[in-house]
């Protein structure tokens, strides 16, 4: 029986060409679309399982909220709190604390920059990291030890056979000689922490001056507890330690309620497990990802998985009446409704299952930039555990009973006489047919607005002024101790500007969209004030292409006495007379007043998708410039780079070369979102391209069932124009209910993603009228053709096609 | 083995009822070869389908093998049918997905007929209705005659008890018309009971008895060629 079904419904398959390839191919799509979110989102949920103690481990966070009531959820903390927890604590066992710096390594192969990760000892015992050799927790807990990976040995040495190797480094404390006594494997992909070096944290420059300050944050905690997650509850020991250490952020008054008008902590244990899909805790140190885009990439999915189960049952119905003489036929033989059902849906299944092997090779073919896109290493092959295949197995059969069951109880519901005559009971079925189509139109519609919308949004930010020309503005890193900051800053300043293509060199602490300090002061009421502080030179204003709005611009003379604000400063301070007003007691030193010299024009320096925050610009007293930006000639930028990267060599020979374009920098900030848009993109080509090839299948259905009617018509007397009208008349109406269903759904859906963005477009009619007039055209195309051919057609041959 | 009593079928679309069988009073013997005659429109299919249980009748009482079977659903109707009927028609109503042989073996496949039995039944149907040498063409590459063959070689690869044919040779020329016939006559000779639609007076001379139909009633029984010889 099973091969009697195999084979009449591969050869059925294999006469119904075009309608078996628009099934398959909607359903690899959809497929291949919905394995791809399988796996992603698999392999996101996946982070950091193979730590033992996981379910006890944890980092410390804090949800700080603003006088104003506005929550900053944060994981950097003081260092102090470490410690104080251990003593504080019986239920916390364990912790490490981590920080993020850049060292120079001076290997076997030359000098080289690194990131690197200062921890405590107990790192390696809390999480699973593998040990190649020595002893990890012993390296951090000597002064000069070392941690290296596998890679970063072999980059470096060629061997992972390196216990008690000598490594010099430069860190920001200067050049000093540590000893590798641990080499561990890399940290897995599926690891939040990712690193290459380690240090102990007591080699931290800041370290000892910090060790005991409350008032910094630059630390993340990780602590073990001495039980599963669930069984703690902090909340007392997290406010005495802030009521004894950090009264002022302490959450309660002495009433015991929370306070208003000021700043307080909430500490608390975020589960490490968790940590990887907490995009609210993004650091340097975690990289989580946002669940809120695997929704919407597994939303794409769903939609065009659901488009091809559209295609697949508006087909079946729309070809039913050529299957009622088989169906009768099997009927008088002795077939039941069972048998009928069976038969229908091992058509389906075998259907589906040829549209997986296809996908399956799509998936191959793509994998590999799909990877690159989103940086990740998804693969088949990795996926060796039950849940993945259970998850696809079950998606294959939801695919089958969705696709499939509705026709299947269709045909196997016909009585056989009816069957027979070729009688369609249910006339109304035509309702349920346009229906679909409706509902499919919809869809396609849905996911064309959202692609308009994300593709408007992203050209609007790119096309946004930012008030400065990033353009042309290379930025050089100097990677050297912080002593010799001063020195070499002006030094390189010095060689660059000299080069005939350069046209303006500025000293900045960093770069554009990092390195801004929140410092307070106080106003004549003594009332407290902050606002963000970036440390330039006399040349950043020149070099950025800010407009200077009034006072004057820093000069060379100036120091620590004078700043410049932006226009948001003036603002939101309410400063009728900003030039010569003076900060009282800035930066926590009451006897540094500096006066503000002069107001520039607001510029973006984060995303978009923040507003312009008040900002104060003034030279680092210290001069620890870290960076210099160098605006370039537009002629021969290629050129210009190479003479500087040579004066660079010849001048700091113990400092690497290392630039990179501003704007280039600048794009990095939407990195999100350009992944999310090229997604988008693809997912709405793809899904009108299947609900095209599904209305054309429709249409060939329609035609071909009016093709007596189209002829009678034309003998009497129809235009071809009238003929195209009437064939149109269904599919035009369909297209335009379909913008009913669509319009809110798509509307709700993409305000709620516009409002992420400080500056973002109007979601008006033009992007709505847009997406339905083209969903309208591709199907008036793909109609067009077929009842062009129709029309036209000799009306004897169409007479004749009985 | 066939007995009805007051049958009637009623179809009501929208615009009109139809009364397609009206009081159908008979009786059918096993071994007998019943012919169907009247003209176009009088209920001569309709009373096959309901004899052949492929529907259900509006009125009156049907018994086959003694089973009151005018209130059974489709799948006991069903279970009936694959058991004891076999049906030849006009339009041959081959599956065209399916090759001779494939067509032939399909009610032995609904019975759940073992591999090698079936393969038997199937060979000697075919070798009856002389088929075997065409068992992997497709309907499309037979004659109209030859199709037919292939369908009454269905109709008997399951020895029903009855054979319903509506028109069979309807479509054919003379010649196949007359070979189909032959097929039909050794059958009921072999003591499988025929009931048979048709226009044409000379294959009801194949028969025993005529019942004639005019507006869904039976206007004339009557003993005919093989009943009188
Ligand atoms: N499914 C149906 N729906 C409505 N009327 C039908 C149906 N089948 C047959 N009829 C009507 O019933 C009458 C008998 O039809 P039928 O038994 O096919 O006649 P015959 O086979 O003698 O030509 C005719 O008037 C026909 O139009
Ligand atoms: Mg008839």
């Amino acid at each position: 029986m099973l091969k009697h079904y195999l084979i009449s419904t591969l050869r059925r398959l294999g006469r119904a060409k075009g309608f078996t390839a628009i099934n398959i191919i909607g359903m690899s799509v959809g497929l291949t679309g919905s394995v791809l979110a399988l796996l992603l989102v698999r392999y996101e949920l996946s982070f950091d399982k193979y730590h033992e103690r996981l379910d006890r481990i944890h980092l410390v966070v804090n949800r700080s909220v603003s006088a104003s009531g506005k929550v900053d959820h944060q994981p950097w903390l003081p260092l102090p709190l470490g410690p104080e927890l251990l003593a504080t604590s019986t239920e916390i066992v364990r912790s490490a604390r981590l920080t993020l710096g850049e060292v120079i390594v001076h290997g076997g192969s030359g000098s080289f920059e690194e990131d690197i990760l200062f921890g405590e000892p107990y790192l390696f015992e809390m999480l699973s990291f593998a040990v190649i050799a020595g002893d990890p927790v012993a390296a951090l807990a000597q002064p000069d030890g070392l941690v290296m990976t596998r890679q970063s040995a072999m980059k470096h040495f060629g061997t992972v056979d390196l216990i008690g190797q000598p490594v010099s480094l430069t860190t920001e404390a200067g050049r000093r000689e540590f000893r590798v006594l641990g080499v561990v494997e890399n940290p897995p992909a599926q690891s939040t922490l990712q690193f290459q070096m380690v240090l102990p944290l007591q080699a931290w420059l800041t370290y000892t001056t910090r060790a005991l300050n409350w008032n910094a944050s630059n630390t993340h905690i990780l602590v073990e507890t001495a039980g599963p997650v669930g069984k703690f509850d902090l909340t007392d020991t997290f406010l005495a330690i802030l009521l004894k250490n950090r009264s002022d952020r302490a959450p309660v008054t002495d009433q015991g309620e929370i306070p208003t008008g000021r700043r307080y902590w909430n500490l608390s244990l975020l589960p490490f497990v968790e940590a990887h899909l907490s995009p609210q805790y993004a650091s340097g140190l975690l990289q989580p990802v946002d669940p809120q885009n695997l929704m919407i990439l597994a939303g794409f999915a769903a939609i065009l998985l659901i488009i091809a189960i559209f295609n697949f049952m508006l087909l079946a119905l729309g070809r039913l009446q050529s299957r009622f003489k088989e169906v009768g036929v099997r009927r008088v033989v002795g077939a039941n409704g069972a048998d009928l059902t069976a038969m229908f849906m091992g058509e389906v299944l075998l259907t589906a299952l040829f549209a997986l092997g296809i996908s399956f090779l799509i998936l191959e073919l793509t994998l590999p930039s799909f990877n690159k896109l989103l940086g990740r290493d998804l693969a088949l092959t990795t996926a060796t555990d039950l849940g993945f295949w259970a998850s696809l197995l079950l998606l294959v059969g939801i695919l089958v009973l969705a696709a499939g069951l509705y026709p299947a109880r269709k045909l196997a519901s016909l009585q056989p006489v009816q069957a027979l005559h070729g009688i369609d009971p249910s006339n109304p079925e035509k309702r349920s047919i346009q229906l679909g189509v409706i509902l499919q139109i919809s869809l396609t519609i849905i996911i064309l607005v959202a692609a308009l919308v994300i593709n408007k949004q992203m050209k609007f930010i790119q096309e946004q002024p930012l008030g400065f020309n990033e353009s042309q503005v290379v930025l050089y890193k100097i990677a050297t101790e912080m002593d010799e900051l001063p020195l070499w800053s002006q030094r390189l300043k010095e060689v660059l500007s000299r080069d005939s293509g350069v046209q303006s060199v500025a000293k900045v602490s960093y770069s554009v969209n990092r390195g801004w300090n929140r410092l307070g002061w106080r106003d004549n009421a003594g009332k407290p004030w902050r606002a963000l502080v970036k440390d330039v030179d006399e040349d950043y204003l020149k070099t950025m292409e800010i407009a200077l709005l009034s006072g004057r611009d820093l000069a060379a003379q100036d120091g620590e006495e004078a700043m410049l604000v932006n226009e948001a400063f003036v603002e939101a301070f309410g400063l009728d007379e900003p030039i010569g007003y003076v900060l009282d007691g800035f930066a926590g030193d009451a006897d540094r007043d500096p006066t503000i010299i002069g107001v520039f024009s607001d510029f973006h320096f984060f995303s978009l998708r923040s507003e312009v925050a008040p900002m104060i610009l003034w030279k680092n007293p210290a001069e620890y410039y870290q960076y210099l930006l160098a605006r370039i000639a537009a002629d021969d930028v290629s050129g210009t780079l190479q003479r500087l990267g040579d004066s660079w060599k010849r001048a700091a020979p113990g400092i690497p070369l290392n630039y990179n374009f501003l704007d280039e920098d600048i794009q990095a900030l939407y990195i999100q979102e350009q992944k999310l848009q090229a997604v988008t993109r693809g997912a709405a080509i793809l899904a009108l391209t299947l609900s095209a090839m599904g209305l054309l299948g429709m249409a060939t259905i329609e035609i071909s069932r009016r093709t007596k009617e189209i002829g009678i018509r034309k003998v009497l007397g129809a235009s071809v124009p009238e003929i195209m009208g009437l064939l149109s008349r269904r599919m035009v109406v369909s297209s335009l209910l379909a913008n009913i269903i669509a319009w809110p759904v798509a509307w709700i859906v993409m305000q709620k993603w516009l409002g992420s963005f400080a500056y973002r477009i109007e979601l008006g009619p033009g992007i709505l009228l847009g997406a339905a007039s083209l969903a309208l055209l591709v199907s008036l195309l793909t109609l067009g053709t077929l009842a062009m051919r129709a029309a036209t057609a000799n009306p004897v041959d169409s007479l004749r096609y009985e | 083995m066939i007995k009805t009593s007051g049958l009637k079928k009623l179809y009501v679309t929208e615009e009109v009822e139809t009364t397609a069988l009206n009081n159908i009073n008979i009786e059918i013997d096993a071994g007998e070869f019943v012919a169907i005659m009247g003209p176009s429109g009088c209920g001569k299919s309709t009373l096959l389908n309901v004899l052949g249980m492929l529907d259900n009748p509006t009125d009156g009482e049907y018994y086959f093998l003694d089973h009151e079977v005018s209130s059974y659903t489709e799948s006991q109707r069903a279970n009936l049918r694959k058991n004891n009927l076999g049906f030849v028609f006009q339009s041959f109503n081959l599956i065209d997905e399916l090759t001779v042989y494939e067509n032939v073996e399909l009610p032995l496949l609904y019975q759940k007929v073992a591999p090698a039995a079936r393969k038997e039944k199937v060979m000697a149907a075919m070798d009856q209705m002389s088929m075997t040498h065409r068992k992997n063409h497709f309907p499309q590459q037979l004659s109209g005659g030859q199709q037919q063959r292939v369908a009454v070689a269905r109709a008997v690869v399951a020895r029903p008890k009855v054979i319903l044919a509506d028109e069979p040779t309807g479509n054919l020329d003379s010649a196949n018309g007359d070979e189909v016939m032959g097929l039909l006559a050794d059958l009921n000779k072999d003591g499988t009971t025929i009931i048979m639609v048709t226009h044409a007076p000379q294959y009801a001379e194949y028969s025993n008895r005529v019942i004639h139909l005019l507006d869904g009633r039976v206007v004339s029984e009557k003993m005919s060629g093989a009943g009188r010889a």
